[in-house]
């Protein structure tokens, strides 16, 4: 393919302009302080890493991704396709003498082999993994930063669908579904295929009120209330101990104020195999994708040989930005407060320096036009205050 | 609960009309779609709806990136294009069927099924205008036959010998009697669905679940 003399770019990336840029880097700078006041720390990981090493580690899904590269030594490395992996390889590699929980957090592009037309493959994450911790306060503590965070975004009108891995798990397997069956069923609710949901039903050992039941699992939604209403369906030890902790985070959600956003789906499901107990979107009505994702993934650190609970999110920049685009579209570029020309050059500079100094934003002339195309110019982008400093004169 | 207005595609073409009685039936559509096609948006303000009329196969797109929270899109759109949506019903109509099909002089070269071909035969080319169907069923079978995509009458590909057998949706099969091919296998069948938008479905549910319910009521789909 040629491309010389083009200004081609591949499918899913983007520039982003001025505006938009700022608007991502405040967000960011936000995003951080907020999750830092929870006690959270920044780690940054490489960009590309040892295809083996996170291979290990990655589902099925984030694997059929991947941008891969041969080095020079002919080993295959890769582009990271999340954040989570990277970090657990971190803290399974270098941080296991520390005292836990471990609290980190980060802003890095992701890069992802998406095939649908449109799909973002270098885009933004903010996120943060709280690694170390069990119980279900430490899934209620991610989930209120998550929320906390959306609305430190300006998306006050979100929404968090809360789900349980096990919880789900023990009412497939109290209907009676082998382990094949119970995968099927796993598929067509995270897919939302409710035609194969019902036909799964239908083959179900349950019968009466309990298939019924069971057929209206995808559209129990709700507050803590429908617990009460799947209680007969679960059986099993880990559900019953999914329930607890479901009831348990409810309760630490409503102290923060959140249970009027959060709704609870025992079909969430985040993609197979990964989360191991909680989980939770948000979602936003401006962008038809979740714009933040999270929960509990307690088998990832063994598969770096160090055994280890944890949880966390991941916010997706480039859909928040969406949201706050289509909330408020025009975001203006910059405008300086001074603008400075003239002929003393050193004046210029000084006075520059010092209104920079107080945080002002300073733009010095650096055209040799004729004094009044450049207050024109000024004038034109807006700029509130022009000095003029001559040697023999200074204007305001 | 927040009374948003409900965005919902409808395919163009075939399935409009049945489509359109459906909702009609259901209490869900008080407006009349005109039958020249050109009008591509209807509001309904009363019930806080509105309707965008799109291509059949552009329908699931609309409804993956949240253009439209509801649509109506055939199986056999949704099973090629693997959108990331919801399949909330089945509605029952629309019927068609994806095949495997051969010319009807070839037909005992194909008794035992295509693995039995591909015992006695190197070559397995398929022509399709629907190459994902193809290749999963290509690949839940084990068969190493290559796709061939055609964008239509695909019905050419085995009599001029681009490729042995074709894979195609087909309602009445007179298209495949009119150009001497045989069906040899049923993949899949493919009715009309009732999709929504992922975020629409968790944010919106409620007025979603009330859609669902209305149309139920009235149009229970075929066990």
């Amino acid at each position: 393919m040629d491309n010389s003399g083009t200004v081609l770019m591949p499918g899913g990336v983007r520039d982003l302009l001025p505006a938009e840029a700022r608007r991502k880097r405040e967000l960011e700078n936000n995003l951080l302080k907020l999750i830092r006041s929870w006690g959270y720390q920044e780690v940054v990981t490489p960009t590309f890493e040892y295809y083996d090493v996170l291979a290990t580690a990655l589902d099925d899904m984030l694997h059929n991704q991947l941008y891969r590269f041969i080095d020079e030594n002919g080993q295959i490395t890769v582009l990271r396709p999340d954040m989570t992996t990277p970090i657990a390889r971190l803290v399974s590699a270098r941080l296991r003498d520390q005292e836990f929980p471990l609290r980190f957090c980060y802003t890095a592009n992701i890069f992802r082999r998406e095939n649908h037309a449109g799909r973002q493959r270098e885009f933004y994450q903010a996120g943060v993994e709280l690694i170390g911790a069990a119980g279900p306060d430490a899934d209620a503590e991610v989930i209120s930063l998550a929320a906390e965070s959306m609305k430190l975004a300006g998306l006050n009108d979100f929404t968090i669908t809360v789900g349980h891995v096990d919880v789900l798990t023990g009412i497939l397997k109290g209907a009676g579904y082998s382990a094949a069956e119970q995968e099927q069923a796993k598929i067509a609710l995270s897919k939302k295929d409710l035609v194969t949901w019902e036909q799964l039903v239908e083959n179900s050992q349950l019968t009466g009120k309990y298939k019924k039941l069971l057929a209206s699992l995808p559209y129990l939604h709700g507050g803590i209330e429908i617990l009460q209403e799947i209680d007969e369906l679960v059986k099993d030890e880990a559900a019953q101990q999914g329930l607890k902790s479901l009831r348990h985070v409810w309760k630490i959600l409503s102290y923060y104020g959140f249970c009027d956003q959060v709704c609870i789906d025992l079909t969430l499901l985040r993609g197979l195999g990964y989360y191991t107990g909680l989980v939770f979107e948000c979602y936003v009505q401006e962008v038809g994708y979740p714009i933040c994702g999270g929960g509990r993934y307690d088998e990832l650190l063994a598969k770096f040989g160090f055994p280890c609970p944890a949880t966390g999110f991941a916010l997706t920049i480039d859909r928040v930005l969406d949201a706050l685009d289509k909330q408020s579209p025009s975001y203006d570029d910059q405008i300086p407060d001074y603008f400075i020309t003239g002929s003393d050059m050193g004046e210029v500079v000084k006075k520059a320096r010092e209104l920079r100094q107080d945080g002002f934003i300073v733009e010095v002339d650096l055209t040799e036009r004729p004094r009044r195309e450049a207050i024109a110019y000024a004038s034109r982008k807006g700029i509130p205050h022009i000095l003029v400093m001559d040697h023999d004169e200074k204007v305001e | 609960m927040n009374k948003e207005v409900i965005t919902f595609a409808l395919p163009k073409g075939r399935l409009l009309p049945l489509v359109e009685k459906v909702l009609k039936d259901a209490g869900l559509m008080a407006i009349d779609l005109e039958r020249d096609g050109r009008r591509l948006v209807y509001s309904d303000p009363e019930r806080g709806i509105r309707y965008l009329i799109c291509r059949a196969a552009d329908v699931p797109t609309f409804v993956e990136y949240g253009a439209a929270d509801l649509g109506i899109a055939g199986k056999d759109v949704i099973l090629e294009q693997g959108k990331d949506i919801c399949e909330l019903m089945d509605l029952g109509f629309g019927e068609c069927k994806f095949v495997v099909a051969v010319p009807e002089s070839k037909l005992e070269l194909y008794q035992g099924g295509l693995s039995a071909y591909l015992s006695r035969f190197g070559r397995l080319r398929v022509a399709t205008k629907f190459p994902k169907v193809a290749e999963s069923y290509l690949r839940s079978r084990s068969l190493p036959g290559e796709i061939i995509k055609l964008s239509g009458n695909i019905e050419l590909a085995p009599l001029v010998g681009l490729a042995e057998v074709i894979i195609d949706l087909v309602s009445t099969g007179r298209t495949l009697r009119e150009n001497k091919l045989v069906a040899i296998e049923q993949i899949t069948g493919a009715t009309a669905r009732l999709v929504a938008n992922r975020v629409s479905y968790r944010v919106k549910h409620h007025q979603l679940v009330s859609f669902i319910d209305a149309i139920k009521k009235v149009h229970l789909p075929p066990c």
